[in-house]
Parts: C-alpha cells; sequence; structure tokens
C-alpha cells in the first residue's frame, strides 16, 4: 500500500475522531447544564442554609 | 598484572573497536555538556541533569566482564540488550539499575506514570471551553505525525520504524516510548533517545520558527474575547470518564496512556489531595527522574552505534520542525475563520510538548505586543495536542501491525 495513502488515511481518520470528540464535549456541556443548571445549584446551597 | 587490569575504565579503551572508544569519549563529553545546558537551563533540567550524567558514568564506567581474559567488556549498570530469561535474572542481581529498567522502562509502565503526572498537572477547562479551536489547532500540529512517516519509509525504514520515529512529531515522550516499544523494539533506544533530546530543544527552536513564519503584527493580535464560561469540576470529570472510555475502545493498544492521563486529570478535579500529591510529587517527579537517568545510561558507545542513527536524528528534527510549521499553519487557519481576531502565535501550542510550548506562544506574543495574553487558549491547544498525539498513536500502533 502507498505509504502517503497509510499517512493520509491515518491523518483522514484521526481528524474524524477530532472533530468527533469536540461535537461530543459540546453536547456533553449542553446534556449537563440542562440536567443540573448552574441556578438549580444556587437555589439547593440557598435551602441548604436556610 | 597491567595498568589496563587496573584502572579498567581506561584499560578498556584499548581493548574496543576504535570507533566504539572514540564514541565513548565523545559520549563522555557531551554527557557533562547536557549537565552544563540542564543547569543553565537551556534544555529541560528534569530530564537534562540526570541524562548527562547517566550518559558520561556509563561510558566512563566500562570494565572487562571476565576478569583477565580481556574478550568481555560491558558495564553493570544495566543491559537493555538481554532478552534471555535465565541471563535477564543473572543480570538483574548484579547490575543496579537493570530492575528500574526491566520492570518500568521496557514494559511501558515509566511512561504510564509520567502520563499519569502530566493529566494531574493538566487543566481541560481551556479545551473544553474551545473544543474545536483547539482540536483543529492540534491536528494541524499532528502533520509532523504524518508527513514524516512515508519520508521515513522513502529512506529505507521498515513500517514500524517509521512509525515510532513519526510519532516523535507528537512531541510527547511517553508517546514515543510506548510506539517504540510496541512496533521497533530494536530502536527502541536510539529513538527514544533523540525524541527526549529534541523535545527538550523545543524552547530554545520554536521561537525562531514563530519569528520566521508569522510577522510582527499579526504575533501582536488580541484574541477576540469571548464571554468567559465556567466550567465546573464535575463537567472535567464526566469529560474525564467519557473521553477515556470512548478512546479506550477505540484504540485498546494504547489504553493504558489514555488510562492513565485522564485518571491523573480526574484525581485533579475530584480535589482528592493526598492522591494528588502522590501524582504529582511522587511519581511524575520520581517517574522523570529515572527516565532521565535511564536515558542517559542507554546512552553507551556500543548500545548507540547503529548505522541507522544518523537517519532517525535527521527524521526526529523534521518530525518537530514540520509539527511546529503545521501548528503554525493551524494558527492561520483559525485567525482567517474568526475575521482576523485571533492570534496565529497560538498555533505553536498545537505542539503538544506541555506546558513548553504554550509558554513559548505567550512569550512570543508578549514580546510583540506587552497588553496581549494568550497563555488560556494556548493552553487549551497544548492539553488537546496529547490528546491528538494519543488518537494518532493509537491509530499507528492498530493500524501499522495490521499492515505487516
Amino acid at each position: 500500500m502507498n505509504n502517503w495513502l497509510i499517512a493520509f488515511e491515518i491523518y483522514f481518520l484521526g481528524f474524524i475522531i477530532a472533530v468527533v470528540m469536540a461535537a461530543m464535549i459540546k453536547v456533553m456541556l449542553i446534556v449537563i447544564r440542562r440536567l443540573s443548571p448552574p441556578e438549580k445549584a444556587a437555589e439547593k446551597n440557598e435551602g441548604g442554609s436556610a | 598484572m597491567n595498568l589496563a587490569d587496573l584502572f579498567q575504565g581506561v584499560g578498556t579503551f584499548f581493548y574496543q573497536e576504535p570507533k566504539i572508544a572514540i564514541a565513548r569519549v565523545v559520549l563522555i563529553f557531551l554527557g557533562i555538556f547536557l549537565v552544563y545546558l540542564g543547569k543553565k537551563g537551556t534544555l529541560e533540567p528534569l530530564i537534562m541533569i540526570p541524562m548527562g550524567f547517566g550518559m558520561s558514568a556509563v561510558n566512563a564506567g566500562v570494565l572487562f566482564l571476565d576478569g583477565q581474559k580481556h574478550l568481555e567488556i560491558g558495564t553493570i549498570f544495566m543491559d537493555p540488550l538481554e532478552t534471555d530469561t535465565t541471563g535477564l535474572m543473572d543480570i538483574l542481581q548484579i547490575d543496579f539499575l537493570q530492575p528500574i529498567y526491566t520492570f518500568t522502562f521496557s514494559n511501558g509502565l515509566i511512561a504510564c506514570l509520567v502520563f499519569m503526572g502530566i493529566g494531574v498537572i493538566s487543566d481541560v477547562g481551556n479545551l473544553l471551553r474551545f473544543p474545536f479551536t483547539s482540536m483543529l489547532i492540534a491536528m494541524f500540529a499532528e502533520l509532523g505525525t504524518i508527513l514524516t512517516f512515508p519520508i521515513a519509509r522513502a529512506m529505507g525504514l521498515s513500517l514500524g520504524e517509521a512509525a515510532s520515529i513519526a510519532v516523535v512529531g507528537g512531541a510527547d515522550g511517553p508517546m514515543v516510548l510506548f510506539t517504540s516499544m510496541l512496533l521497533a523494539n530494536d530502536l527502541f533506544v536510539p529513538i527514544t533517545i533523540i525524541a527526549y533530546l529534541y523535545l527538550s530543544l523545543c524552547y530554545g527552536g520554536y521561537p525562531f520558527l514563530i519569528r520566521l513564519l508569522i510577522p510582527k503584527e499579526l504575533r501582536g493580535v488580541a484574541v477576540k474575547s469571548a464571554k468567559k464560561t465556567d466550567i465546573s469540576s464535575k463537567e472535567k470529570i464526566i469529560f474525564d470518564v467519557v473521553a477515556c472510555t470512548l478512546l479506550c475502545l477505540l484504540f485498546p493498544m494504547a489504553a493504558p496512556l489514555f488510562l492513565c492521563f485522564f485518571l491523573g486529570n480526574a484525581i485533579k478535579e475530584s480535589g482528592v489531595f493526598k492522591y494528588m500529591q502522590l501524582l504529582e510529587d511522587v511519581f511524575l517527579y520520581a517517574s522523570t527522574f529515572f527516565l532521565g537517568l535511564l536515558l542517559g545510561v542507554l546512552c553507551e558507545g556500543s548500545t548507540l552505534l547503529d548505522p541507522l542513527i544518523l537517519k532517525l536524528l535527521v527524521l526526529g528534527m523534521l518530525a518537530l520542525a514540520l509539527a511546529g510549521v503545521g501548528g503554525i499553519i493551524g494558527g492561520y487557519v483559525v485567525y482567517f475563520i474568526n475575521g482576523k481576531k485571533f492570534n496565529p502565535t497560538i498555533g505553536i501550542a498545537g505542539v503538544s510538548c506541555v506546558p513548553t510550548t504554550a509558554k513559548v506562544a505567550q512569550k512570543e506574543v508578549q514580546k510583540a505586543n506587552k497588553r496581549v495574553v494568550v497563555l488560556q487558549y494556548a493552553m487549551g491547544a497544548c492539553i488537546c495536542g496529547v490528546i491528538t498525539s494519543a488518537i494518532l498513536t493509537g491509530l499507528y500502533v492498530s493500524i501499522i501491525p495490521l499492515l505487516q
């Protein structure tokens, strides 16, 4: 198999995985914040201290 | 009794091949020089001081292993080339560094411990704030890892050897150690030594590359300040777990490194102070110390005299140079995508020599414009570079054996 082709395929796969990871990070942050937004955490703290 | 038997370190010079004797003298002085450069701060002292000492000591402390027969010459530091089990058990009881070499270096444990320590001192917050920018820059910085492979093949290296030297472009010592151990065991010693030597030169060499490729006015560009999003520890730990699991699923061959990095980072974010102290103060510094010492002791004249060394030296330098160029190209790409409101110098931080390249980027930017601070963006790219290096390492160690 052509060496440049091997290199290009590895790079291409790496790029895809990197983009997927970046998208996963964005989605993950949205989901976490929707499930437990910062205001809910602040309310819990206020309730606790009262 | 002759003087050669009395002062064997000197006497062995006369019983060895001339080229090995000359190599020993050169390496003794090189070792001393590396200690000097480490002390001065030109090269990374954490690695260079033990490495330099090890290098000069192992090339000076050579003796006749068979008494007065003068046929077998070696040292009582360690034998990296012994593979026979019985012979290895004998050497483990005689050579003082052999247990550390056999049980931590040649099986990749020391690389994993260093990676755990790197995880503890890393902050993935900047990566989570700017994931696409960081990943883009880091992937451009992997150009060195990719372009060096076919060039190495054209120079006559095998698939495994070419992949191992190409990974030097990822600027990650543990990755290089790991890859060459799996794919090019015969060249494990010289490739690792070359990688660590060149990585220490990054701090000195990359500023020149930046000044060559980026004009001063662009080096001083301020980054358009995005609204700073707070990233909580909970979010960072979730990222660590998810990313670790995903990458281990995709690349089980590189799973030990993924586990160690993300575990180290998760321990940092969990706030377990005793564990953080253990990983940072004990694991990281002890591993780095012994890594440097072992690398120096591996630089024995007879071990290093391999005809491939010159090719590896050239390819290693090429890999890191291309990585720097690639990172800067990535910086330019983001600069244009962001409507010229990004500093292309940040691109150099995509080369994952944590935190050296991020510091280099900040230093060069500040020389052009004292008011501009880019460190947080640079660190995001730097940490991302560790992850993309791990991805490409995982791809190489998974794909190359299938092609052999």
